[in-house]
Formats: structure tokens, C-alpha cells, sequence
């Protein structure tokens, strides 16, 4: 498999984020949605920057729609494509089969 | 109305009178970024200043995490831009603005070294530093008016550091006021270039006399 097939960490955060938030998914959301669950604050242009990283790789799509009332600002969402989630998928399976059989932090070992 | 002005509009209407707006200066430096993104992520950032940040942190914190934001962005902004490829244009535009200046000034130095029999006592002081100005300043009018709008975020800081290491390999070590003068200097030409070109496509195309398409 190609070094360009696995996903950066931030990147399949980024993934589960879209894929948490699903129709509501834009940057400002996603970005609130990772501080909020894992406590990182990043910036609102590395979150746009990684998405548009996704984009071109075909992870994600978006598209731009007007504000939603009079005065608004108009927004990107992003959803996550089918690609997008078998490259999550083949991340998470690259993550279990290391943790197979370790112990890290007193957790359990893993099974298979 | 220009496309920062439009952007600082946009930003501003989400705001009650009295209400505590973001740093204006944070605002511009945004909205100076290169590349489409620079207007969402303004967006973004007035909606959560306005709509979270500061009921839960207050205004001066609220500020402060708006300067972060704002600052954290700019290379990540700028890094996709140039990702996107269209970094040769800013790398010509720099080398225009920066580099070129300093070898014809150094050219010229050694024309007039090349004419004089006695050479002791001869430094490049304050004055060759003046006319190095001023020639950059001629050339990045031209690099200004070169260069798309939105690379200028790229551009300037290019030509800059371009220049001071340009500099510091020709003539040494330059006066201390020198890096200041010339970021001053740089970014004034870029910029008013860059205006320059747009008034100039701005102009509408008055018809021909023989009435043709």
C-alpha cells in the first residue's frame, strides 16, 4: 500500500468529525466538535486546510450554501465520501492490529 | 467596493451596536490571506466570536482568542496556496521585488569600485541603503501590479526575506534601521501595484467608433 493511502492523525479526526456532525458539517462546527471531545484547540485555517487536503485526495466533498437567514454568512459543508470512509476503516484496522496483544497505560491487552 | 472591504462588511452586519467586535486588526490580516478560504474562515471565525466565544470567555479573552486563531491560521492559509501551485507566481513576483534590486544595485557598485584607482576607504553605507529602497520601491510597484491580489500574503514576506538574505550576502551587514525600512517599503510598492493593476481592469472598455462588437 502507497504512503499516501493512510490517513494523518488529524485527518481521520477531522474524518470522524464530519461524520459526527453529518449535515451540519463546515469548519466552524468541526472545529468546535474536536476541541470538544478531544480537548484540542486548532486553528480554523488548519482545520480548512485539512479538509481541502481531503477534498483533493476525494476523502470528502463539499459544496457552498447561501446563509441560511437575511444577513447571514454563506458556508462550505462537507460530508464524508464512500472513499473517505474506507480509508477510515483501513486506519482504524492499521491502529488495532498494532495494539494487538500491548498494554498501554494499564488498558487491557487486545484479543484477537 | 473592494473584495477586503466586502469581507469586513459581511463580517461587521452580525454585530449589535453595543456589542464588543473582534480586533480589527485580526479581521485585516485575515481577510489579506491568499486563496478562497480566507473569506470562510472569517466567517467563521466572527460567527464564533459573536455566537459562543464571548459568552463563555468574556471580551478580553474573547479577543485574545480571536488574535490566536487568526494568527495560527495565516500559515496553514498560506501553506495551501501554496500546495494549490500557484506559488511561481509569488517566487517571481518576490524575485522581482527583492532579489533583482539588490544584484543591479551590487553591479552598479562594482561599475563605480571599477572607475576609481584609490578604493580605500570605500563602504556601502547609508546612502547605497537609500537608493536600494528606492529602487525596490520602483520594482515592487511592477512585482505589485505582477502579481495576483490574493498572493500578496505570500509575496511581501517572500520578497522580504529574500531581500535581507540577498543583502546581508552582498554588502555584508546592512544599517539596523535597513530589514524595517525595506518590509515598510516592500509592502507599500506591492500593494499600491497591486491597486494599480486592478483600477486598470476596472476601466471600462469604451466602444469603438465604428459601433463593432
Amino acid at each position: 500500500m502507497a504512503k499516501g493511502d493512510f490517513l494523518g492523525e488529524f485527518e481521520q479526526i477531522i474524518l470522524l468529525a464530519v461524520l459526527r456532525l453529518q449535515e451540519t458539517a463546515y469548519g466552524m462546527e468541526v472545529r468546535r466538535e474536536i476541541e470538544a471531545r478531544t480537548g484540542r484547540e486548532n486553528s480554523i485555517g488548519a482545520v480548512y486546510a485539512t479538509l481541502d487536503r481531503l477534498e483533493h485526495k476525494g476523502l470528502v466533498r463539499s459544496r457552498e450554501v447561501p446563509a441560511p437567514d437575511a444577513g447571514g454568512r454563506p458556508r462550505r459543508l462537507y460530508r464524508v465520501t464512500a472513499s473517505g470512509l474506507r480509508a477510515l476503516e483501513r486506519s482504524q484496522q492499521a491502529v488495532s492490529s498494532m495494539l494487538e496483544g500491548l498494554r498501554i497505560r494499564g488498558a487491557r491487552p487486545q484479543t484477537a | 467596493m473592494s473584495q477586503q472591504d466586502q469581507f469586513a462588511t459581511e463580517a461587521a452586519v452580525q454585530f449589535m451596536p453595543h456589542q464588543p467586535h473582534p480586533p480589527k486588526l485580526a479581521q485585516l490580516l485575515v481577510s489579506a490571506l491568499p486563496g478562497p478560504y480566507a473569506r470562510l474562515v472569517l466567517c467563521d471565525l466572527e460567527e464564533e466570536f459573536a455566537a459562543h466565544i464571548l459568552a463563555s470567555h468574556g471580551p478580553r479573552r474573547a479577543r485574545r482568542w480571536y488574535w490566536r486563531q487568526a494568527l495560527r491560521s495565516v500559515p496553514a492559509l498560506c501553506l495551501m496556496e501554496v500546495r494549490s501551485g500557484n506559488w511561481q507566481l509569488a517566487l517571481l513576483a518576490s524575485l522581482l521585488a527583492a532579489i533583482v534590486p539588490t544584484a543591479l544595485l551590487d553591479v552598479l557598485w562594482s561599475l563605480l569600485l571599477s572607475q576609481i584607482p584609490l578604493k580605500a576607504g570605500l563602504a556601502r553605507g547609508a546612502d547605497f541603503a537609500a537608493l536600494s529602497l528606492g529602487l525596490m520601491a520602483v520594482l515592487g510597484l511592477a512585482a505589485g501590479a505582477a502579481s495576483p491580489r490574493s498572493l500578496l500574503g505570500i509575496a511581501i514576506p517572500a520578497s522580504w526575506i529574500l531581500l535581507l538574505l540577498g543583502s546581508a550576502a552582498a554588502r555584508g551587514t546592512p544599517p539596523w534601521w535597513f530589514p524595517w525600512a525595506a518590509l515598510v517599503t516592500l509592502t507599500a510598492a506591492m500593494v499600491i501595484g497591486a491597486r494599480i493593476a486592478l483600477r486598470i481592469q476596472r476601466i471600462p472598455q469604451t466602444p469603438s467608433p465604428g459601433g463593432g462588437s
